[in-house]
């Protein structure tokens, strides 16, 4: 323990005691809720099966592929007949006077947005006229008494179920063969006469033009494209590279920290594994030790002097002429994150005990917390230091709840980010540790340190991170200076890759977001961004490379072969536009590895499509066995939007953040607030648990930025629709099997 | 024996009761059918509108399920799919798919029966031979059909799999004199191939015609049951009949039955069916086939 952790030790003792906390054991009963709502999908598919299987093995060995194909050929023959495939010459031309009225930024823009209306239009075609079809073709037969013939045949009504599946998955599989077919030959079409324009453009543009190499590319390789990827580490497990790491400058081995800004731009993340034992104890709590560097280099500048004490009374701005001001003592804030990097503490719930004594509050639960913590000693160059505690509530109620990973650890991340203006924080090998304070036997308390130490001890890395945007995107400051501009550095690990050519084909994706000044100066200038490569092997680094990005589209460069062979490079990237700030996460910036034919490609959506519609049908069927069509209409699509509209109503958390918003002041109607909503959204949680997830039937997303979509994206609908399909088909037999089919 | 499993349908205590959406009972379709159809008999369910025919069919074939009682059909419980392979059922109006022509349909039946391509090819114009369905009429669709066609047509689907029982539900319904006489013809045809016909009619000529046994329901009860014949026999009038005598001879008969007592003796000519006179009419007027055969006209389409 550090000097300052041992002179602020009594301070930690009766800060945790003055909170006057007594957590209540009920970590096992709290996790056993818990484990059954987060197997509560389970439980209810595990139902399902065995009761299908045991009410239903007599229809389900007498199951008979013919049968099944003769009433699927019906529903099929049926739709035809029904002219279902004359809505497709609708949606063709509502694509076609959609993509003629569009105002594309340039061709590979017009593309983009042709394609996704030609998705769009496809997916819309298919799901009304399969939900449609699907969900009134039983209870008609009902109504109509067509099924009187059906059920007094050897068909089962296993075989009906799947019958009526087959038959109008068929039908969706004809719409969109139509409007694959109609899609692919306008897209050609259209990719043709915008390819010849793109080359005009090039034949007249000057050598040295920034766009030049995303045009080549384009005219190479065509508008139509699938293109498949060599991209950065994996990221998502900040336990391990994320692929994308933000600095100050760019690491050297010389240099034993890691230097990120402070004005809440950069944040450090370090995370931990912690013991189950240690969370049963109810009056654990944990404790931070701060070691960061700090660096002050220079005075604020007039902005940043505004920006730290705006004065509401000033008519001019604030002046730095002749006055070196500079920053404060380096301060930090700290926030507790969970797996997917969301805040689990907040710094509000956590205690600064060196600080303590300053706390100028009555209140004998009060304490001071971790919103702004000041470094010491507090020096423009040096190292300081920090104690952050989180008490036993919070551990209780927020660290011991968090669900385990799926490897079955609890970690939590300690997320830093410093907050003074003008300041780089350093981390170093030791910059953080933890231990935890609980009683022995005799309540005396006992001191335990915790390893950041993940499998087979090896030490986890920390993360260093950019501010997120709502997007989660993490932004890089746009700089003119260069020894001032933020660095991104993407990580490519590829064991084994090895380049083809003489230059390697890089894209890059951004979003880009502007400042008011930047955009009152140079609304109609480009973001600048410049990349070089470094070869971790050979210690190559290529010359800077200048190119200038947008939202939203990609932009191509070409980098020599000698930086990237090997497959062991970073990659540093500055936004050199001031005000400009660019956003990346892990996956802006890929090596094109290799090219794919659009036409699989676009087969591969309509593949996706297919099992929308697929899935749209089952439910549909499932729903038209006890409801009639027209409540079947409803109810299937509040099954397949359930989930979503879960999603968007968003996590409600914290619902005594909520309750204090409405003012909430009586205790106990804030405790009935807090508890009603807390038990709605399990309930929501729960309920959205057992719908199927849309999010998993990615269309558009690859296909229209004319990335290959991946095996994975095939995968994952088809997971859904297997499992989600296959117990809404038994729950639809089930029905269907002591249904009387007479009115 | 157990009449269960010999019997063509046995039920017992067979019940039906409907109830409302809060599960009170509303209505006894049926109540306590304890019935008995021997293999190769034709059965006669009569009853007027409402009596429980209809529900009695249903709950045979599985279409609804008894509130009380058992129901068995060829030795299995009632609804086993197991057994539709031995069933034809004609209800009482045709419920097909409207969008399929004559032969689509056929086929379509025929593969739930699990009936190979090649089989169907020889028999769907052999059953639309059978009820009378001309080459043009096969294909078209049967939104197109008359009624009578779309009985002709919901017919062949029911003898699809050459079942061992048969149920007609109101078979004659829509048909004309001709078509009803053929659909009798065929009833005793299948009759003689020792099928066994359920038949549900409350056209009560058509029952006499052709059934061995009825029952009669009334309210949902069974109110009586037994041999055609038996039942219609009236015991106290006994009916002589002679061919080629002369009035002379007539009133000696008239005044023998004097003399035996029977003072009010009706002697007359017997009359005719009107269904007999129809077919008689029709067949006089239609040109013979060059076999010698009658030819029969398809019924009308409704276009």
């Amino acid at each position: 323990m550090s000097v300052i952790a041992k002179i602020f030790a009594g301070s930690i003792a009766s800060g945790i005691a003055a909170q006057g906390v007594v957590a209540q054991v009920t970590g096992a009963n709290a996790s056993l809720s818990d484990r059954l709502a987060g197997s509560f999908g389970y439980i209810i598919a595990a139902i399902i099966i065995l009761l299908g299987v045991a009410l239903g093995l007599a229809d389900l060995l007498r199951l008979n592929p013919k049968r099944i194909w003769a009433i699927g050929s019906v529903s099929f023959r049926e739709s035809i007949r029904r002219r279902v495939l004359w809505v497709t010459p609708l949606a063709m031309l509502g694509i076609i006077a959609v993509s003629q009225l569009s105002h594309p930024f340039d061709e590979q823009d017009a593309i983009r947005q042709t394609t996704k209306y030609c998705l769009f239009a496809s997916g819309v075609v298919v799901v009304i006229a399969t939900l449609i079809l699907a969900c009134t073709s039983l209870p008609k037969e009902i109504d109509n008494r067509v099924i009187y013939t059906i059920v007094t045949k050897p068909a089962t009504r296993l075989e009906i179920v799947l019958g009526k599946t087959v038959g109008f998955a068929r039908t969706s599989a004809a719409i969109l063969l139509v409007m694959g077919i109609f899609s692919y030959a306008y897209l050609q079409i259209n990719a043709a006469q915008l390819t010849s324009s793109i080359r005009a453009r090039l034949a007249n543009l000057p050598q040295t033009d920034q766009s030049r190499d995303t045009l080549r590319h384009y005219a190479d390789e065509g508008l139509l494209q699938a293109r498949n990827y060599t991209l950065p580490a994996p990221g998502g497990v900040w336990g391990v590279a994320p692929g994308l790491q933000m600095y100050a400058k760019v690491p050297q081995a010389s240099d034993p920290y890691k230097w990120v800004f402070g004005n809440n731009e950069q944040d450090a993340i370090y995370p931990f594994e912690l013991p189950d034992d240690l969370l049963a104890h109810p009056d654990t709590s944990l404790i931070f030790t701060l070691n960061i560097a700090t660096n002050q280099p220079r005075p604020l500048t007039r902005r940043e002097i505004e920006a730290e004490a705006p004065d509401p009374t000033a008519t001019t701005r604030a002046t730095t002429q002749g006055v070196a001001k500079y920053p404060g003592p380096p301060r930090i804030a700290v926030t507790l994150l969970n797996e997917n990097a969301y805040a689990v503490v907040t710094p509000a719930e956590m205690m600064d005990p060196v600080h303590q004594s300053e706390l100028k509050s009555a209140d004998p639960e009060a304490f001071k917390n971790v919103n702004s913590v000041r470094l010491e000693p507090s020096e423009r160059k040096g190292v300081g230091q920090a104690i952050v505690v989180v008490p036993p509530k919070p551990v209780q109620e927020k660290i011991a709840k968090l669900p385990p990973a799926a490897d079955g650890k609890r970690r939590i991340y300690l997320m830093i980010t410093g907050i003074t203006l003008a300041t780089q924080y350093g981390y170093g090998a030791n910059a953080v540790g933890l231990s935890a304070q609980i009683s022995d036997a005799s309540g005396n308390p006992m001191i335990i340190p915790i390893p950041r130490t993940g499998a087979g001890g090896k030490e986890l890395p920390p993360t260093f991170r950019g501010r997120l945007t709502s997007t989660r995107l993490q932004q890089l400051r746009g700089e003119e200076d260069r020894t001032e501009a933020p660095v991104g550095v993407f990580e490519f690990r590829q064991q084994g890759f090895s380049a083809g050519e003489d230059e390697v084909p890089f894209e890059f994706r951004t979003k880009v977001e502007r400042t008011s000044d930047a955009q009152s100066t140079e609304a109609e200038n480009m973001t600048r961004v410049e990349v070089e490569i470094r070869n971790r092997k050979t210690g190559y680094t290529s010359p800077a490379i200048e190119m200038t990005a947008d939202s939203d589209r990609p932009t191509f460069f070409r980098a020599p072969r000698a930086a990237v062979d090997g497959g062991d490079f970073d990659l540093h990237l500055r936004s050199r536009t001031e005000g400009h700030f660019v956003g990346l996460r892990p996956s802006s910036v890929a090596v094109v590895s290799s090219s794919q034919s659009f036409a699989f490609n676009l087969l591969k959506s309509l593949l996706i499509l297919w099992m929308l519609s697929v899935l749209v049908v089952i439910i549909s069927v499932f729903c038209s066995t006890f409801v009639s069509w027209p409540i079947a209409v409803v109810l299937t699509l509040v099954i397949l939007l359930g989930r979503w509209c879960v999603t968007q109503l968003g996590d409600p958390a914290s619902p005594q953040q909520m309750a204090t918003d409405l003012g909430f002041v009586n205790p106990v109607s804030s405790r009935v607030f807090t508890d009603t909503l807390g038990a709605l959204n399990k309930l929501l949680t729960i309920t959205a648990k057992v719908l199927p997830d849309l999010d998993q039937f990615r269309v558009t997303e690859d296909i229209e930025r004319g990335v290959s979509i991946s095996t994975r994206s095939l995968i994952d609908p088809l997971m859904v629709l297997l499992t989600f399909g296959t117990l809404l088909l038994i729950l639809a037999y089930l029905l269907l099997r002591k249904k009387e089919v007479a009115p | 024996m157990n009449p269960a499993n010999s019997a063509a349908v046995y039920t017992k205590d067979l019940t039906k009761i409907y109830k409302d959406f809060w599960g009170r009972p509303k209505v006894t379709a049926l109540h306590d059918l304890n019935l008995t159809i021997e293999r190769g008999e034709v059965f006669g369910l009569l009853g007027p509108n409402g009596s429980g025919k209809s529900t009695t069919i249903k709950l045979l074939l599985g279409l609804i399920f008894p509130t009380r009682g058992v129901a068995s059909v060829l030795g299995q419980p009632a609804g086993n799919t197991v057994i539709n392979e031995r069933i034809g059922f004609l209800p009482e109006e045709s419920y097909l798919y409207k969008f399929l022509n004559g032969e689509e349909t056929l086929r379509f039946y025929g593969k739930l029966f699990k009936i190979s391509h090649r089989e169907l090819k020889k028999r769907v114009p052999l059953l639309l031979d059978k009820v009378g369905l001309d080459e043009p009429s096969r294909k078209r669709k049967l939104r197109e059909y008359s009624k009578g066609m779309a009985r002709r047509i919901g017919l062949a689907q029911a003898l699809i799999n050459d079942p061992d029982l048969i149920l007609l539900d109101e078979p004659t319904t829509g048909l004309d004199p001709i078509g009803t006489r053929e659909m009798k013809d065929l009833i005793v045809s299948l009759k003689k191939q020792g099928k066994t016909v359920i038949l549900c009619s409350h056209l009560l000529a058509d029952v006499q015609d052709v059934c061995d046994r009825i029952t009669i329901l009334f309210k949902g009860k069974m109110q009586t049951l037994g041999d055609v014949r038996d039942l219609l026999q009236v015991r106290d009038i006994t009916q002589i009949e002679a061919k080629g005598l002369s009035p002379v001879q007539i009133e000696e008969v008239r005044q023998f039955m004097a003399r035996m007592g029977a003072g009010n003796a009706a002697i007359t000519h017997p009359t005719t069916t009107l269904e007999d006179l129809f077919i008689r009419v029709v067949r006089e007027n239609t040109p013979a086939n060059g076999d010698g055969a009658v030819a029969v006209a398809p019924a009308a389409s409704r276009s």
